[in-house]
Parts: C-alpha cells; structure tokens; sequence
C-alpha cells in the first residue's frame, strides 16, 4: 500500500484529477444543501466521497512530510530547503482560507438565523389561523344548515328515507349524506358520486366526540387539496317517542370546502408547514452547512498543502540537483554535469556550474602536469646528486640537516639519514666526521659571504682526510627560506699523489745532480792523497789523510743519502704474499732485542692473522717506526716502546682492518710539525735522513692504507698504521670461514 | 500545521457527529417499533399477509411531525426460502407496504397517506393514526403461481422509518443516528 500511495503522492496528474472530481462532487453537495432536489438524494454518498477523498489526500501529504523529514534527517540535500519552501507555500495558502473559513461560518450562523424572523412566523401563524377561523364559521354554517336539515327526516320509515335524503343533500349541497341507525348500521347513504357504493364512514375520534354531545362537526384533508367538513347530528326523534332509552339515528353530511377557498387554506398551510419544517431543521441546517464548508475548507486546505509539498520538490529538484552535484564535485568527481536545458535562471546556474566543473577539470589537469614535470626534475636532480662524486649537504637556516647525497656517506664514512633534521651543532662526537666537517665551516655559515670554498683535514675511522668544500647560500623560499648547501670532494688520494709525484721529482733530480759530482769529488780526493801523501811533510800528511778521510766519508754518506733518495723516488715494484703481522713484528723485534736502556714491549692481537703485503716492505717500515720510536724515547731514563696490532671492521661491515701502533713515552711531536711529520725533511732531529717517516708513509699507502702520528694523553708520539685486509689474504680468509 | 493535524481535524469531526447522535440517542429512550405477530394465508390462490406491529414514537419524531415533516413509514416484506446454515437464503419476492404520516396543521389532524392504494385517512389522534398503520391486514403478498413447487418457504416482516422524506439536514442527522429512522427486527413467520 505504502510504495503506490508514495508512488501517487508526487504524481500530479491523477491527484489533481481527484481533487477536481471531488470539487465537482463538493458543488453538488452545496447544491443539495441548498435544496435541490438532484443532488439531494446522493447527499450522504457525496459526502462520503469527498470525506474519503479528504482522508486519501491526507495520506498523500502525511506520505510527502514523511518522506521530507525522512531526507532532512538523513541530511539528504535540499531537504530542508524543501521543508522551509514547503511550510511557506502552506503557511500562504492556510491563512487566508482559514481566515474566509471563520468569516463564512460566521456569516453563516448569523444568515440562517436571520431566515428565522419572529414577525414572519406570527404573520404565519396569523394567517394559518385566520384560514382556520374562516373554515370554522363555514363549519359551523353547515352545523347549522345540517341541523335544519336532520329536523326533515324525523319519523322517516325506510322506505322514504333515501329520496328523501336524496332531495335533502342536493338543498344542501353536500357531497354525501348518511343516516346511520344506533347500532351503527348504515341506513340509508346518498351521494353526490354514483359510483360510490360504500359511504365514507366516520373515524373513530368524530364518533367518540359525537357520542359526547350527539353532534360533531370537524374539518378533514382528504390527501390532495381538497378539504372536507364532516358533521355529524343526530335526527331528533318523533315526540312522541316515549322510551328515553331510545337513541337517535345519526345524519352525517359531508360538505366540501369550495375549491378556491381550500387551495388557499391549503397553500397557507404549506407555507407555514415549509417554514416550520425549516425551523424545527436550523440547527442541523446550520451543521449540514457548515459540513460542506468544512469540507470544502478541508479539500483547499489538503490541496494546497499537497501542492505545496509538490511544487517545493518540483522547484527545488535542481537545487537539489545542483546541490548533489556539488557534493559530487567536492568529493573529487570534476566529470559531473548538471543538465542546462531550462531557459531560467537555474538553467544559468546550471550552465555556469558546468563550465565551472570543466574549469576546474582543466586547472587540475595543469596541476598534475606540473607535478609530473616537478616530480620528472626532481628525479633528474636525484639521479645527478647520487651520481656526483662530490659530497652534497642540504642545511637550513639553524643549520639543520636537510638532506644528504650517497656520495656525502661515503666521504663521511657513516649514513648520514639519521641525522636528518637535526641541528649539526647538536649532533656531537656521534656525528664523527660530520660534525668535524660542520666545526670546519661553522664560522662561514653565520657569514654574509654568499659563497666561499675551503680546505679542510678532517679525522676519520680510516685516518685525515682532505677535503676541499664549497659552500652556497640558497636562495630565500617563501616558508622554507635560506640554509646553505656544502659542497666537498675528498682530495686526500689527489693532493697525496701530487706531492709523492713531486717529492719523487725532486728526489729523482736531486739524485741525479748530485751523484754525478760525487764519484769525481770522491776519485779527486783519493787522488790528492795517493799523490800527495809521500810529497808532503808528516804532519801535512796527516792532515791530508785525515781531510781526504774525510771528504771520501762524506761523500760516501752523500752516496749512501742520494742512493736513499733515489730509493724513494723510484721504488722497486711491490712483492705481495701472504704474510702473518704479528710474526714478522716478533721477528724484526728481536733484531733489536737488546737494545740498551729502552723496554720494547708487543701487545699483538690473535684476530689480525695474515695480510696480505710486501713483506721486505712491511719489515722497513717496521724498523723505521722503531727506529724514529726508540730515538725520540732514549732521552727518557725509563725508555719504552709499546707495539700493538689490532684487527677491526669498518662500522658497516664492509671491509676489515689491521691497525698496528707504535708509541713511545719520548717527549712527542711538537705541534708544529704534526700535519707534516710525514713529509720528507721534515724532522725535528739532527742526524738522520728526514726520509724515514716519508717512506713510512709511502710503504703504507702502496699497501691502500693510511698512517697518521698523534701526541698521545699520557705523553709520548703515537704512530698509527691502518692496513687493508684486502686481496688474497682476505679472499682466503673468506674461504676459510666458509 | 501538518496533514495529520487535518486528518485528525477531519476524523474528529465525523467522529463529533457520530457520537452526537449516538449521545443523543442515549439521552431519551428511543422510538420502539416491534412486530407482534404476522401470518400468512392463501385465498383464492393469492398469499395475504395480515400483521400487527406497535409503533411508539419518542419526542423527537413527535416533534419533526408537528414541525412538518411527513414520516415515510414502511413494511418490507422478504419471502424466501432458507438456505444452508453457511448460504444465503434464496429470495423469491420483496414488497413493501408504505404509509405516510404527516400533520396537517389547518385541520389539526394527522393524515395517513397509504401509498400504495392511494387512499387517506385523517385522525384528530397521532396513536389512532398509529394505530391504523399497525394493523395490516389483506396485504397481497404472492400469486401462487410465484410461490417455489417445494421447500420451505419463510416470510420476513419489519416495519421502519424511511428518512427519504425528511429535509436532508435530518437526513444528514439520520444517516449518523440510528434514532431518526427507527427500525423493527425482523419478525420472521412461516410460508408453508
């Protein structure tokens, strides 16, 4: 029942079809109301009609409420807008006929009782009576002329008696005459119709009146128009009846009232019936009245309300549309499309909002486009960064780390994502060479100088490293502004090579230079002795011998040093085996085992195993670094060299070191000489080379590894060698684990 | 003002009428029509029936007679043959006896229009008018010829009020309150 009823309740057409039969069917009701005889009969069905009517539309709209406060709740659109319309649509149609409705039945009550005047129920009343009192004296002139009349038959026998009555009614000109004998029994009859055989008999009333006073006279309707008047007297007896027992017989005459008299008491007797009859019906007239108008009332009002319900939805259908389609939009859907025929101004916001959409379809489509190309760049920047072999950090303004390129790992030695987003000055030892990098700049970032380069030597797990870095202000971004960006390339491996490359040059030269005037100086020298000697006197001899000694010596020293340099600036090429540290340290050891006045001490690591070197190489720098040790400690009365190996991985895991140092409790290396204590002639002693550290550093760094020197905290030098675990020896070790 | 208000509005108002005259109707004892007996006999191959009924009208209908308003009095006569106890009876003939009442105020009596025979009768007496109307008797009920070769054939009499004649307010009240147009049960005699 429900889904037709709802079904219904917004169709239009059979609705208003309805309501325009059941206004046909009201117009009827009013016409029977005002008395007409048509519709009058079907009263009762018209008003169940129109009262079933009545409550289908009420079902209607109860439907519409139902189903608008349904939407309002579940907050569908344009549900309350519908409401709101809707109410104002019913507010405007109530009230004004709400307003003629208490107007009307006003007019009503006030009319209809002014139907009801008293003068004119008197002068009705007047007339009834004044028809009455004429009829009555008509009756009484028949009494009277009946009487007379009655004295004719006194002592008539039976057999006169109906000529007699016969002459007696037409002088009386009655319409019938009836002598009937006291036991009631019809005696003799005329009357003036001859088809009549059986007389109108009395009714029992003017009998009971008649036995009273033997005489009645009374006015009777005879259905029709006609009127008649009956009277009754009784035919006097003879005088000389002497029974008093004796009844009389009794003459009924009927006389009828003239025509034109009895239409005219009739019709004032029906009009004072009619207005009787209307007046004893006011009260209910007054209800019917007011019923047709209640319904009528009632059908406007539910019409109204029904068409206010339907023409809100139906005016707000695109707004609806339109608000649904908002919705759509905001959710993300731009392909929604409002329908623009209409020609109003909803059609306007139709079409507007469609162009908006398509707008909006196209700016989004930008966007994304621009993203896209952004995203591509980016990628393209990413790619570049990764690649460089430069060293790029992001900072901002606090010098916070932004961002890191893979290669900043590497130089850096360390992953540098987690330390994204932290201040650098906050970060600590943590930041190893990070934070060493960032004391380095520190002083430009606060500068006004927009760029600037610097070389920097900064300390790492695998010993200093030299960068060159560059740093840039980046530009002022709206929300992200300032912050620098470094960038730094590790020129340890570049700036090592162009000083061995140099310092071989002149290694090499120098040897040359000066080995050439050596031999001739030396050969000269000996000369002059061998030919001088046996010419001169003896203590010219001596000094000759002793000068010539002399000259040969050093030139032999200057032999042996051009021969050193020569050595270092043009080594032999590496022998490589696989060699046990620890072993051949315990080996060189014991060539100095008693060596005076100096405690050597080894503390060797089990783990550091085999290398994989130059063995001939490794025992030079061996005796080298205790050389240098032991010299800088035999001015200490309790001299002491510690050696000690350690073998260690690098924090990813990645490669494997053995470490190998040398301290002494000497007085150290003064602070002067400490970034160039490995270059050659670099030495804060008298005698020696100068070359010892240089070959040190030069052994170590054909074997990929790094040397450093250091003051360490309880006095004394410290000189640290960092080997590779590389190449063969690694490669077995490796296959020994497996 | 919603459309529940105005359908309660509109229930309220017919159930207001009807309990108006249902309050009404409890409020004086109403008019009592009964039939005292009936029969039917056969003459000369015609069916008659004669019946009695008692009429007592209450005020209300005294006083729309005195005010005017002629009462359509009626005997409905059923002839038919029962049914099963779960059919309906087979109705072999309805007629209806009609009598109106009405005062007439020039003579101040009350007329009974018999409408079937045409013929008056004026009564000084609203009981002896009643009277007249209560007895029925020679009412040609069925040629024999109608009547069904076999079964049991019963007759229904009820004398009633027909509102046809009332203006239509009192139509309108009648039709709400039973009390306007009073009714007789149905008084049921044997046909053979």
């Amino acid at each position: 029942m429900r889904l037709p009823l709802k079904r219904l309740s917004v169709r239009v057409w059979p609705v208003a079809a309805l309501i325009l039969l059941t206004l046909g069917s009201v117009l009827a009701m009013s016409d029977a109301v005002q008395n007409s005889q048509r519709f009058s009969d079907h009263y009762i069905w018209l008003l169940l009609f129109n009262t079933l009517v009545l409550l289908l539309l009420a079902a209607l709209i109860a439907v519409n409420v139902f189903e608008i406060v349904r939407r309002g709740l579940r907050r569908e659109p344009g549900a309350r807008l519908t409401l709101r319309l809707a109410g104002i649509f019913v507010l405007l149609a109530l009230v004004p006929v709400f307003v003629v409705y208490v107007f009307s039945i006003r007019f009503l009550d006030h009319g209809i009782d002014s139907w009801f005047n008293v003068r004119v129920e008197q002068a009705l009343g007047d007339a009834l009576e004044l028809g009455r009192s004429a009829l009555d004296y008509r009756m009484r002139d028949y009494l009277r002329q009946t009487q007379h009349g009655a004295e004719t038959l006194i002592g008539m026998d039976a057999v006169h008696l109906p000529v007699t009555l016969n002459t007696l009614r037409s002088r009386l000109q009655a319409s019938e005459l009836t002598v009937f004998g006291p036991n009631g029994r019809i005696l003799s009859s005329s009357s003036e119709s001859l088809a009549k055989l059986v007389p109108n008999l009395p009714p029992p009333d003017a009998l009971r009146q008649y036995a009273d006073g033997h005489v009645y006279a009374g006015l009777e309707p005879t259905g029709g128009h006609q009127l008649l008047v009956r009277v009754l007297v009784a035919v006097p007896l003879p005088a000389d009846t002497a029974s008093v027992a004796a009844r009389p017989d009794m003459l009924q005459a009927l006389y009828r009232i003239p025509e034109r008299q009895s239409s005219l008491a009739i019709n004032v007797q029906d009009a004072y019936d009619r207005y009787q009859e209307l007046s004893f019906s006011r009260v209910p007239l007054k209800q019917s009245f007011i019923l047709t108008l209640s319904v009528v009332l009632m059908l406007s009002a539910l019409s109204a309300l029904w068409a206010a319900f339907v023409s809100a939805r139906r005016v707000l259908r695109p707004i609806r549309q339109l608000i649904a389609a908002i919705r759509r939009v905001a959710g993300g859907d731009l392909q929604t499309k409002l329908e623009a025929g209409r020609r109003d101004e909803l059609g306007l916001v139709a079409r507007s909002f469609n162009e908006m959409t398509s707008r909006l379809t196209n700016a989004r489509e930008e966007t994304e486009r621009g993203r896209r190309q952004l995203e591509r760049q980016r990628g393209y920047l990413q790619t570049v960064l990764e690649h460089l072999s430069s060293g790029v950090l992001t900072l901002d303004r606090n010098a916070v780390l932004r961002t890191a390129n893979p290669a900043a790992d590497l130089i850096l030695e360390q992953p540098l994502v987690p330390f994204f987003g932290r201040r650098l000055a906050d970060i600590g030892s943590r930041g190893k060479m990070l934070y060493q990098l960032y004391r380095g700049v520190v002083h430009r970032l606060d500068g006004r100088q927009g760029t600037w380069q610097q070389e920097l030597e900064l300390f790492g797990e695998t010993g200093p490293k030299v960068l060159i870095c560059r740093g840039a202000r980046l530009p002022v971004q709206h929300g992200a502004g300032g912050g620098y960006v470094l960038v730094f390339d590790d020129m340890t491996a570049l700036i090592r090579a162009q000083r061995d490359a140099a310092w071989g040059e002149v290694a090499r030269r120098l040897a040359h230079e000066i080995r050439n005037p050596l031999t001739p100086i030396q050969l000269s020298a000996e000369r002059l002795r061998r030919k001088l000697a046996p010419r001169v006197a003896q203590t010219d001899a001596q000094m000759l011998e002793r000068s010539t000694d002399t000259i040969v010596q050093q030139v032999e020293a200057m032999k042996q040093m051009v021969s050193a340099f020569s050595d270092y600036a043009r080594a032999p090429a590496m022998q490589p085996e696989e060699v046990g540290l620890n072993a051949l340290i315990e080996g060189v050891l014991e060539l100095y085992g008693a060596h005076p006045g100096v405690q050597l001490k080894f503390e060797a690591d089990p783990a550091v195993g085999v290398l994989y070197a130059d063995p001939g190489r490794l025992r030079q720098l061996l005796h080298n670094l205790l050389k240098n040790a032991i010299e800088a400690a035999e001015g200490n009365p309790q001299a002491r060299v510690v050696l000690s190996t350690r073998a260690f991985a690098s924090q990813d895991q990645r490669q494997r070191f053995v470490e190998l140092s040398v301290s002494d409790n000497g007085p150290g290396i003064p602070e002067a000489l400490l970034a160039r204590v490995f270059e050659p002639y670099v030495s804060e002693k008298t005698g020696g080379s100068g070359l010892g550290l240089a070959v040190v550093k030069k052994i170590v760094e054909e074997h990929g590894g790094r040397v450093w020197g250091e003051n360490s905290s309880s006095g004394g030098a410290r000189f640290v060698v960092c080997l590779p675990l590389q190449g063969r020896a690694e490669a077995t070790d490796a296959t020994e684990v497996q | 003002m919603s459309a529940k208000t105005l359908g309660r509005w509109l229930f309220g108002l017919m159930l207001s009428l009807a309990a108006g005259g249902l309050a009404q109707a409890e409020a004086a004892p109403g008019p009592d029509f009964q039939i005292l007996s009936a029969h039917v006999y056969k003459r000369n191959l015609v069916y008659y029936l004669d019946a009695r009924a008692e009429t007592r009208f209450d005020d209300k209908l005294r006083d729309a007679l005195n005010n005017g308003v002629s009462l359509l009095l009626i005997y409905d006569v059923r002839v038919s043959r029962p049914g099963a106890w779960w059919w309906f009876d087979d109705t072999v003939a309805t007629l209806s006896q009609r009598y109106r009442l009405r005062y007439h105020p020039l003579s101040r009596r009350y007329l009974v229009d018999n409408i079937n025979t045409g013929v008056s009768y004026s009564y000084a007496r609203l009981s002896d008018a009643l009277n007249m109307i209560d007895r029925v008797q020679g009412f040609p009920v069925l040629d024999q010829s109608l009547m069904p070769k076999s079964g049991a054939v019963v007759t229904d009499v009820r004398l009633r009020v027909d509102t046809a004649d009332f203006p239509l307010p009192l139509r309108v009240r009648a039709f709400f309150n039973t009390a306007w147009h009073p009714s007789s049960p149905w008084y049921r005699c044997d046909f053979r």
